[in-house]
């Protein structure tokens, strides 16, 4: 009842493993991540085999709406010639969405509220960023560090700015999903303890607003999946077209 | 209206901007994170700098400085983009070829 609200974060090792020395323990997040893969992969699997029709089913429909609108997204911050990069898109938007969906499922883990893990996401995006920009330019990619059009005074101010906010954006991808993520669910945990701990003339009243946030987190968890696949979209096209 | 640097972030079509309350939403989100995090980048790297040169305290007063701007800087580039996408939207013409 006086349990701490940071307390459904926590993780502990079910099936102790280690592979040459490393810890690679199975834990409740590793079992919902094989989940959320399945569900994923399930879905798309059973739309498939259900047979692509002229008049689609309801299933069909609404991947087919999804797929468009992330195509329009690579389309629009990529391009359309680097339609290669959608099947990326795609699969991270999904990962995620299907992530935080389950997080919300009570007795569930929410794994994207692991920076761990987001930030794993937001690393290899930066990674993959820094491999296509010097790939594609080679050394004209650090070029991207000076904004054209500045005076030349201000060129030992902006470089390090510039540096600064290109690193930043891995961190405010990561940090922005999983701040995202855990505040949400504290809210939740708090709400509940306090519709436990008051007599009930009261505590309907906190228990009546979980509902309310857990609609509200329902639309979170799709906005951030939403803002994170915008922003990869967005960074890996700013590299590409490089302005 | 052109700010003085280059545009960081690319058109956003005009799909996209019929859709304001997604796209608001998404920006609300987007910018408090953004300006937190480019603070934090920036003392984090003015803090290693102080401790491998010992320059203890300037590296990290610096450091916040340059983060704050950096911070600053991608709000503002995301203001100017989305001030000349509403500017073409409402002439007809959109040509901004020259920026993507």
């Amino acid at each position: 009842m006086n349990e701490n609200p940071l307390h459904h974060f926590e993780l502990h090792p079910s099936v102790p493993l280690s592979l040459f020395g490393f810890d690679i323990s199975l834990n409740k997040a590793i079992y919902i991540m094989w989940l959320a893969l399945a569900i994923v992969f399930g879905l798309f699997l059973l739309i498939n085999k259900s047979g692509v029709r002229m008049v689609p089913s309801k299933m069909q429909s609404m991947a087919e709406m999804l797929l468009l609108f992330l195509r329009g997204l690579v389309d629009e911050f990529i391009g359309k010639e680097e339609r290669k990069f959608f099947p990326f898109v795609a699969a991270l938007f999904f990962f995620i969405l299907s992530c935080n969906m389950i997080g919300l499922v009570p007795g569930s883990y929410t794994i994207t509220s692991q920076i761990v893990v987001t930030g794993t996401f937001a690393l290899i995006i930066f990674v993959m960023t820094l491999f296509i920009g010097f790939g594609r330019h080679g050394l004209h990619f650090l070029g991207i560090l000076l904004p054209s059009g500045i005076p030349k005074v201000l060129i030992p101010l902006m470089i390090p700015i510039e540096i600064i906010s290109m690193l930043a954006r891995p961190f405010s991808l990561a940090v922005r999903l999983f701040a995202n993520m855990t505040a949400g669910h504290t809210v939740l945990a708090v709400l509940f303890g306090m519709s436990l701990a008051l007599p009930w003339f009261i505590g309907f009243l906190p228990f009546g607003f979980t509902v309310l946030i857990n609609g509200l987190e329902l639309m979170v968890a799709f906005i951030q999946a939403y803002i994170f696949t915008t922003l990869t979209c967005f960074y890996l096209g700013d590299v590409i077209k490089m302005h | 209206m052109r700010g003085p640097f280059r545009l960081s972030i690319p058109c956003q079509n005009k799909r996209m901007s019929k859709d304001n309350l997604r796209q608001g939403i998404g920006l609300a989100f987007r910018l408090g994170t953004e300006l937190v995090v480019a603070t934090m980048i920036g003392a984090l790297m003015g803090y290693a700098i102080d401790h491998y040169f010992e320059t203890r305290p300037w590296g990290i007063l610096v450091g916040l400085i340059f983060g704050g701007a950096a911070g600053c800087l991608t709000v503002y580039r995301t203001a100017i983009s989305l001030q000349s996408d509403e500017e073409d939207d409402n002439g007809d013409q959109p040509p901004r070829g020259e920026d993507s």
